[in-house]
Parts: C-alpha cells; sequence; structure tokens
C-alpha cells in the first residue's frame, strides 16, 4: 500500500517538474521542412490501398487466364460473362476491366471500351497493367475518332 | 265401260301418278337443296373446327407466365458467408434438410455442410445435380467440393422470387408425363376416366350411367364426360350447362382423339387441371400444385400425395388441404380406397398411404415466394416493359435472371423494419406511422441488390423505394461541393457560412439557416459538407452558379436536370430512394455512371438466350475531384454527421456517406457506401407530416444496421496520378507537418495544394498536454 502511495507520488512530481520546465508562452518553432521529411507519401498511399477482395489472388488470377482464354477465341460473349462475374466478386480488379476493354475495342464499340480502360485505371495497382489500360485508352479514343 | 273408257281412265290415272311423282320430286328437290346447304356448311364447319382446334392445341397450349429468379449464390473458397445464411438461402430456395441424400436437400454438421443440387438451366448452359461440401470457419468458405473434388467456384440455384402473370393470374408449372409418378395416373383414371384407354373421346356407357343417375336424382349430379370432354371443356370451351355445349364438346372430344395420342392428352390434362386457388392466383396443374402443396417437384411425390391431388380436383376450394385439412383428408382416403377397390393398388399401400398425414410444406414456404419481395418485383416489371409486351411477359414462359441478393434483401428489410420500430418506441406517439424504404446496389456493376418499399416488405402496394418522390435534403451537397472541386476549389478552400440573404421577386428574400440556427464564420470545404452547413452551401452555390450545379447533378445520374432555384444547394428536388441510388452509385464508383439494373439475363421456356443486360460505363466526372469528394464523404463519418456509427464498422472499412433531412424534418436520409456497395435509406411518413428525426438520427442508424454486415468492404483506393496528399493546417488551410499541431494530410490535385506555410507548433503527447493546461 506504502509502496503505491510512493510510486503514484513520484509519478505526480515527475509530471509536475515537465509541465514546470516547459515555459508557457515559448512553443518550440521548428522548420516546417523537418516536419515534412517525416511524411512519407508512398507509405500513406499504400496504407489506403487495403486488401481489395476476399477472393484469393490464385483463384482470380485463374479465371482471368479464363477470360483470356475466351478472348483469343473469340467468345466474346462468354468472356464478357466471366469478366462481369468477377468484378461482381472484386470491384477492383483492374484485369477485368482491361479484358473489357479490349473485347468492346474487338467489336468497335470505343466508347465502352475507353470507359472500361479508364475504370481499370482508377483501380489498377501494377504498374504494366496501368500501361496497358492507358495504350488501350488511347487506342479506344483513336478508334472512336 | 268401253274399252276406250277404260283406256282414258287409266291414261288419266297415269298422269295422276306422274303429276304425284312430279310433285314429291319438286318436294324433294326442294328440301335437298338446303340440306346440301347444310351438310357442306357443317362439314366446313367441322373442317374449320378441326383446323382451329388442333392449330391451338398442337401451338400454344398453355399461358406460361414468366419465371424471376434471384441471382444464384456464387459459392467459393474465401467467401464471406456463415453457414446459417447458407441454410437460409437454400430452405428459400425450396430445399429441405434431411438425412436421406436426394435432390432438393442438405444435411448440416458442425461446420460442414452437404448439399444435393437439382439441374438447373441458367443461361449459360445446365449445371447438372451435384453433391456439394462445404466446409466453413471463420464466418467464410474454408472448402468447397463437387462429387468429392475440390472446385474453384459453383452456383446454387436461384430462389424464385416471383411470377409475372396475365390478368386471369392462371399460374402453372409445365411438366412432361415421364415426370408424372404412375400412382397419379393410376387415381386420375381411377376417378375421372377408367376407360380412358379404351374410348375414342367419348364413353356412351359412362354417358348412360350418367342419364340413368341424373334421372333418379331428377337433377343433373353427373357429367359422364371423360377426361378427353373435360380438357376440351377447359381448353376450349366454358363451363355453361348446356346441350350445345355438351354436344360440342362430344365432337370436338372426337376429334381430338382423331389427331392426338392418348399419352399427349393425359400430359395436356395433367397440365391443364385446376387444383387450388391461392389468393387471387388458380394454381392450374400438377406440377406446381406439387410445388405449392409440398415443395417438391412432382415426380418426387408419393402415394398418399398424389392421392390427394387428385382429391383435390373435385372442390378445389372445398377440399384446399391448407383451410380444411380433415375434409381433404377424407377425400385423399377416399381416393385411396377407390384405387385399392379397382386393384391398382394393394390393400397394404392403401392402408399405409391412409396412415400417413399431408404432410403439406410448413413455415415461409414456396406457395408464398411470390409474394416475399414485392418491391424488387416491381422494379423488375418496370425494366422488362421497356424491352417486353405486358403480353409476352404473360404467356411465354420467359425466364428473368434478376440481381436481387436475398443476403441482402433480408438484412435490409430486418433493419428497416427494427429501425422503425426501435424510432416508434423511442419517441412515442410522435413517430407513429414512420414508414421507410431502402436501395442497396453493387456501385462497381450498377446492379441493384436489394429493395424495400416499406416497413411492411412483404405487402404489395405503395412501392415508396420508386414512387416516394421526396425532397432530396442536404443529400444533394456533394453535387454542390463536387461543382466547385470542378471549378478549382479544394478541399481546404475557405468558405462563408456568415448570415446571407438573397433578394428575390416583389422584395421577398431568402435566408437559408444552419441545422443547428449558428453561423460558422469561415470554414474549410471538407469541414463544410462534413458537418452539413447549410449557409455555406448555399452562398458557394450562388458563386459557382445554380445551373452548374443542376448540371452537375444531372451528370451523376438524375434523369432530367433539376430546376435551377436558389434552394436547390439545400435539396428543393423531389426525388425517390431510387433516385438518390442512381446518383450516389456514380459517387461510389468515383464518376462512372452505369445504369442501375434489376435483370441480368433472359432466355425462353427452353432456355435459349434471349437478352443480356451487359455492364455499361459512362465517366461523368474526373477521377481526381472525385477522389476528392470521396475523400470529404469519408470524413462526414470520421468527424461530420455521420460519426456516430463510425465505431461499428472496423477501423479499416473504408465508409463514406452524407446525411439528409429536409424542411421541418419531414424526410430523414441516409446515403452512403463501402468499397464495394452502395445503401439509401429513407424514413418519412407518407402524408409528409414532421417529425422529430433527422438524417442522422433516423436513417443513419439504419444504415450501418445493413451495411456493417458487408464482407467485402475493402477495397483499394487509387489515387489519380495528378493526386497528392500534403500535411496541411486544418485552421488556415497552409502547409504543415505531420508533427504539427492541428495538422490533417489532405489530398490536392496537382496545381491547387497550398503554397503557404504554416507556423507549425510541434505536437506534444496529449496527456503531458492535458496536464499541462490544467496547471496553466
Amino acid at each position: 500500500m506504502k509502496q503505491s502511495q510512493h510510486l503514484l507520488m513520484i509519478g505526480l512530481l515527475a509530471l509536475l517538474t515537465a509541465c514546470a520546465s516547459a515555459p508557457r508562452e515559448e512553443k518550440p518553432k521548428v522548420n516546417i521542412y523537418d516536419a515534412l521529411e517525416n511524411d512519407n507519401i508512398q507509405y500513406r498511399a499504400e496504407e489506403e490501398n487495403q486488401p481489395a477482395s476476399q477472393t484469393s489472388p490464385e483463384f482470380l488470377n485463374e479465371k482471368i487466364g479464363e477470360v483470356r482464354s475466351l478472348f483469343f477465341r473469340y467468345r466474346y460473349d462468354e468472356a464478357t460473362d466471366l469478366a462481369e462475374r468477377l468484378i461482381r466478386l472484386d470491384g477492383s480488379l483492374a484485369e477485368a476491366y482491361y479484358w473489357l476493354a479490349r473485347i468492346h475495342m474487338n467489336q468497335a464499340s470505343y466508347q465502352q471500351a475507353y470507359a472500361m480502360a479508364s475504370k481499370g485505371l482508377t483501380v489498377v495497382q501494377d504498374p504494366r497493367m496501368k500501361t496497358e489500360l492507358e495504350r488501350i485508352q488511347r487506342q479506344a479514343q483513336m478508334g472512336a475518332n | 265401260m268401253s274399252a276406250r273408257k277404260k283406256t282414258a281412265k287409266k291414261a288419266q290415272g297415269k298422269a295422276t301418278a306422274k303429276k304425284h311423282a312430279a310433285k314429291q320430286r319438286s318436294w324433294l328437290g326442294a328440301l335437298f337443296k338446303p340440306l346440301l346447304t347444310l351438310l357442306v356448311l357443317a362439314v366446313f364447319g367441322l373442317v374449320y373446327l378441326d383446323a382451329w382446334m388442333l392449330e391451338r392445341f398442337n401451338s400454344k397450349k398453355w399461358s406460361l407466365p414468366a419465371t424471376v429468379y434471384a441471382r444464384p449464390l456464387e459459392l467459393y473458397e474465401g467467401l464471406g458467408i456463415d453457414q446459417a445464411d447458407v441454410i437460409r438461402e437454400l430452405q428459400a430456395t425450396g430445399f429441405q434438410e434431411r438425412a436421406s441424400a436426394q435432390p432438393g436437400s442438405f444435411q448440416r454438421y458442425d461446420d460442414y455442410l452437404r448439399v444435393f443440387t437439382h439441374d438447373f438451366a441458367y443461361w449459360d448452359g445446365l449445371q447438372p445435380a451435384q453433391s456439394l461440401s462445404i466446409r466453413f470457419g471463420n464466418g467464410r468458405i474454408k472448402s468447397l467440393q463437387a462429387g468429392g473434388a475440390e472446385v474453384g467456384i459453383m452456383r446454387l440455384e436461384p430462389v424464385e422470387i416471383g411470377r409475372i402473370h396475365a390478368d386471369k393470374l392462371e399460374d402453372r408449372l409445365l411438366v412432361s408425363l415421364d415426370e408424372v409418378p404412375p400412382t397419379l395416373v393410376d387415381a386420375l383414371l381411377a376417378t375421372e376416366d377408367r376407360h380412358f384407354y379404351q374410348h375414342h373421346g367419348i364413353s356412351p356407357r359412362a354417358i348412360a350411367r350418367a342419364f340413368w343417375v341424373n334421372l333418379q336424382q331428377g337433377k343433373v349430379v353427373e357429367g359422364g364426360s371423360t377426361i378427353t370432354q373435360q380438357l376440351i371443356k377447359n381448353f376450349f370451351l366454358t363451363n355453361e350447362r348446356s346441350y350445345w355445349r355438351k354436344g360440342l364438346e362430344a365432337i370436338m372430344a372426337v376429334m381430338l382423339e382423331w389427331h392426338a395420342s392418348k399419352q399427349e392428352i393425359l400430359e395436356a390434362y395433367i397440365n391443364e387441371v385446376f387444383v387450388a386457388q391461392d389468393g387471387a392466383r388458380a394454381i392450374h396443374g400438377f406440377g406446381l400444385a406439387s410445388q405449392y402443396l409440398f415443395g417438391k417437384p412432382l415426380k418426387d411425390l408419393q402415394l398418399h400425395q398424389t392421392a390427394l391431388l387428385v382429391a383435390m380436383m373435385k372442390g378445389p376450394s372445398y377440399y384446399n388441404p391448407l383451410r380444411h385439412p380433415e375434409r381433404a383428408r377424407e377425400r385423399r382416403d377416399l381416393v385411396l380406397k377407390l384405387l385399392e377397390s379397382q386393384g391398382r393398388i394393394t390393400a397394404q399401400q392403401s392402408l399405409a398411404a391412409r396412415g400417413r398425414p399431408l404432410e403439406l410444406i410448413d413455415g415461409v414456404s414456396s406457395r408464398h415466394v411470390r409474394a416475399v419481395y414485392p418491391a424488387y418485383l416491381d422494379l423488375v416489371r418496370r425494366q422488362l416493359r421497356r424491352d417486353y409486351s405486358e403480353d409476352d411477359l404473360a404467356t411465354q414462359g420467359l425466364r428473368i435472371f434478376t440481381n436481387l441478393d436475398p443476403q441482402w434483401q433480408w438484412r435490409a428489410q430486418d433493419a428497416l423494419q427494427q429501425g422503425v420500430q426501435r424510432l416508434e418506441r423511442g419517441y412515442g406517439g410522435a413517430t407513429i406511422g414512420l414508414e421507410g424504404a431502402a436501395v442497396v446496389v453493387d456501385h462497381a456493376t450498377g446492379e441493384v441488390l436489394a429493395m424495400v418499399g416499406g416497413r411492411n416488405p412483404r405487402v404489395a402496394g405503395f412501392n415508396r423505394a420508386l414512387d416516394a418522390q421526396r425532397p432530396m435534403g442536404s443529400l444533394v451537397k456533394p453535387a454542390v461541393y463536387l461543382t466547385a472541386l470542378e471549378q478549382g476549389y479544394n478541399l481546404q478552400s475557405r468558405l462563408s457560412d456568415a448570415p446571407f440573404a438573397l433578394p428575390l421577386a416583389k422584395g421577398a428574400s431568402w435566408a437559408p439557416q444552419n441545422f443547428d440556427q449558428v453561423y460558422h464564420g469561415d470554414v474549410p470545404l471538407y469541414m463544410a459538407l462534413a458537418r452539413s452547413y447549410n449557409v455555406a452551401a448555399a452562398r458557394l452555390t450562388q458563386e459557382l452558379g445554380v445551373k452548374n450545379v443542376a448540371h452537375t447533378l444531372e451528370r451523376l445520374g438524375l434523369e432530367h436536370e433539376p430546376p435551377a432555384v436558389p434552394a436547390l444547394a439545400l435539396g428543393a428536388v423531389d426525388l425517390s430512394a431510387f433516385d438518390v441510388a442512381q446518383m450516389y452509385a456514380t459517387i461510389a464508383a468515383k464518376g462512372f455512371y452505369a445504369p442501375l439494373r434489376s435483370i441480368r439475363e433472359i432466355t425462353d421456356a427452353e432456355g435459349n438466350k434471349l437478352k443480356r443486360y451487359p455492364l455499361r460505363l459512362e465517366q461523368r466526372a474526373g477521377a481526381d475531384v472525385m477522389y476528392l469528394l470521396d475523400y470529404a464523404l469519408q470524413n462526414v463519418m470520421h468527424e461530420g454527421t455521420g460519426k456516430s456509427v463510425q465505431e461499428r464498422f472496423a477501423h479499416d472499412t473504408r465508409i463514406a456517406g452524407k446525411t439528409g433531412t429536409s424542411n421541418d424534418q419531414r424526410d430523414s436520409w441516409f446515403a452512403g457506401y463501402d468499397a464495394s456497395k452502395l445503401v439509401v435509406v429513407w424514413l418519412g411518413r407518407d402524408d409528409n407530416t414532421p417529425l422529430p428525426i433527422s438524417g442522422g438520427t433516423g436513417a443513419l442508424p439504419v444504415w450501418a444496421d445493413i451495411m456493417v454486415a458487408n464482407r467485402s468492404a475493402r477495397g483499394a483506393n487509387v489515387a489519380p496520378d495528378n493526386v497528392h496528399f500534403y500535411w496541411v493546417d486544418k485552421n488556415t488551410g497552409k502547409l504543415s507537418g505531420e508533427r504539427c499541431e492541428n495538422a490533417v494530410y489532405m489530398p490536392y490535385i496537382d496545381g491547387t495544394e497550398p503554397r503557404e506555410l504554416a507556423t507549425c507548433t510541434v505536437k506534444t503527447n496529449s496527456i503531458i498536454h492535458w496536464f499541462k493546461k490544467w496547471f496553466q
């Protein structure tokens, strides 16, 4: 009991000393750039990008592979159906938008191709996929013109 | 008498005979022509009747209502779903928990479920009946097997959510003869037409017997009609009791027997016959009757059940087993005894079947399924009308696959009902008569997952989600601030929330007030939105141009540009919850407009694809400004009017939204979203009287109840290339640093970021700071 009272007193004294040691009006001014140095934009941006989906990446990759395969066999209806199914499972799956954009390109539906590629760009995280989406976006723009 | 006289008399006699014969011939001739004409007409009539009857019999036998399905539940490893949720969905589809493995059943273990599905024809092909093994863990599917092998993804057959009938409300489910249990055919023939396979459409023996019975009774008590005659009557004629109708029926029965086989006639009869009345809906055919009464396909029925179906035919209302179980059971037992007496079943079988209870489906059964989601079905109907005529919908047997997600629908219904009850309890009489509506959307695809049209979601009637057009209040503000961001404002731009009066015509003026009746001076844009300051929004709208704000609203998804009046800034535009959902879906999808869709695919009765409703996107606002607006709407949940529910969500769930309260608190709104779903909730009274609730105290908790269970709430939030974050002082909007007091981390579109530096006071430990202040 006595020991705990002593500890409490010591703690309070330490706090009072700390408070007393800080002058009332003098707030430490620091160079703004020192504060900015600690700012890690990249780190913050990564924090924003939480795990996108409850489905495993392997599963999604496998299904994207199926979409790709259907696309190259000109089975656009099935490929579209599957890509849309994947978007339902994970709305931020950039690859699904990419293949939808390519399907629309091949069907000369340039406005939709452009919109799908643009949508893909709002969710894409992989730089290579981003480049691809930008390429489709440009092609769609040219097609539409 | 001379010979000449005799000859003359003879000649006279001959002439008279000739005259008589001629007279007779002219009589016959006169009769012959009309008779011949009549005969020719009769022959033509019969030929026409025959052709007409045959054409109708062969081409389109029945009006088949369109069947509307929910989305199929897609199962895969990792899917966030509980065992209980899967079971609830299975039960809604008509699956039953059984020890034996048969299609349409399931078995439940601790963390494990075995499901035996039926064959089901989807728009993209048939999924054969399977035995599925689903293992659960931590609220997710841990493993999924079909037929003992691991599978990536499997569909569970969808819940039937309704049917679209013609005005007659005649409903049926077609079955082929090979799906009909032999016991049903036996019972049918035993009771209705025991010489069916011997006669040619009419049975003189049966007619004679009926005549004798009727004579004895002194009234018509027996018809003597064969199954073929009954079919003719049901199919082509009326119930009129006349000799003309009876004669025509007999002629047509003979004709039909001439063309159609006994099996075809029997199959047609089994699908045509009226078996029960369910409210306004007439249940025709044993296929639907089986589902209606027993919740299973006709082919799975047992003797005592088929006997009940046949028993009901004598008087579908009188022998309705749901209303008169004892009466129905007596009649069923009579049919079983008749079967026994005719040697169609053994005495033992008869006794065993008579010992069985009626075994009707109980609880929330498939027979009530059509009435479960009237608001959503209403939306489906309206969207279908754009592409199909009412006649096609009611008669062609279309199969309509919708986006309704039963899990979300149940959640929305429960939350709305409980929320309304909670408010009624909390506020006493002041909230009596409170109504509501809710819409749930997958904002990536524009698919409408759920819709609730009132506090009693099973009751069809006024669909508030679609038809209650109410002032949107502060829900309009994101459109105001989006217009500002597009015009070069940033989230820290200072807005004035000082007294303001706009001169109107005839010397009047408009002076908007804040909800708290306080003016807040200069406030940053993001805070004005978070705290829903009316004066700041009204002033800003004047600066931006009301017309521009109205145009932004149209771009976000309103069907028409609203009138450009000053009060638009405070939501003086009437919208339904569905309209609001369209607008906020565009915001949630970062500026990509996708028309809200309730339908996915349509096939014909044979499963051929007729129409697909694909994903269509249109970018209506830049990704950069939408990213900023999204950030500001997230802040509504952190330090604005949505703050009260923030703690109910996991810390890493990104939720955003906006409250709305109309003048005099007549309407309470909340529209909010996470990474995958958007939910809009409206509460108010049908008579538009004021309420003691705001958007934050009424609709918001209901919204949170619906949204909090979303298991796909997390998602990537990628900043566009031209958007970067900066630490800024929240009081001045100037550049600051992470360790500076009052520093907030804000996104800026390149070129709009602040250049001036704020004075930085380094943050100290908050407890020490508190002690310091206390001692100072």
